[in-house]
């Protein structure tokens, strides 16, 4: 194993971690389903972060589907 | 029958009367109208002052102080900042387990890997189409 595997182990989990509580904690502030927000930014970067962003705090995507 | 009478006078004075007699009338009549108002206010309180009060002591509602306001809205907050660090070390522990795995499928065999981050996604997008479609038919439910 060398350095940079270790660096990417390293880094990648903490990355993850962060993203997920992250995710987690502001749809638990606004009830947007924070555990779906939570697990599936445990396994992906950054699309959950987008996705988030798209649709919960911006609001594009139900603003889309009010106006159709 | 007095009451009419001492109404007529009342106005046969006012027709015959000046300006200064007028206003001395208004005054008497007023004077007369309070002392009669008071006059029934006092025989009120004297007929059912005290069991009204008595009623009004027995009918005060308990007023919360403002310390036990603050020691509630203090408690809650802990109830809920605990019950806040209990998801995140739930979700933390769940996701030392799916991290791992994630980890441990991308050394044994790439594809596989790739085949488990395709099927999250797609996962994630018929989730939220889900999701958006019932609270979509929840709101038309609401409305209509």
């Amino acid at each position: 194993m060398d350095n940079l595997t270790i660096a990417v182990l390293a880094v990648v989990p903490l990355l993850l971690l962060c993203q997920s509580t992250w995710l987690f904690k502001d749809a638990r502030k606004r009830a947007r389903y924070p555990w779906f927000w939570g697990i599936w930014g445990l396994i992906q970067f950054p699309l959950p972060l987008i996705a988030y962003w798209l649709i919960v705090r911006s609001g594009w995507f139900s603003r889309r589907s009010r106006s159709h | 029958m007095k009451t009419r009478r001492t109404g007529f006078d009342n106005e046969g004075l006012k027709k015959g009367a000046g300006d200064g007699e007028r206003q001395s009338l208004r005054h008497m009549e007023a004077s007369d109208g309070g002392a009669r108002e008071e006059a029934e206010a006092a025989e009120f309180r004297e007929l059912l002052g005290d069991h009204l009060s008595r009623w009004d002591e027995r009918m005060e509602p308990p007023v919360p102080r403002l310390a036990a306001l603050e020691q509630l809205v203090s408690q809650r907050k802990g109830e809920l900042s605990r019950k806040l660090w209990r998801d995140l070390l739930l979700l933390w522990t769940l996701g030392i387990f799916i991290i791992g795995s994630v980890l441990l499928i991308l050394q044994w065999n790439i594809a596989a890997f790739a085949g488990l981050q395709a099927a999250a996604l797609i996962g994630a997008i018929v989730y939220l189409f889900v999701l958006a479609r019932k609270e979509r038919s929840v709101k038309r439910e609401w409305t209509t």
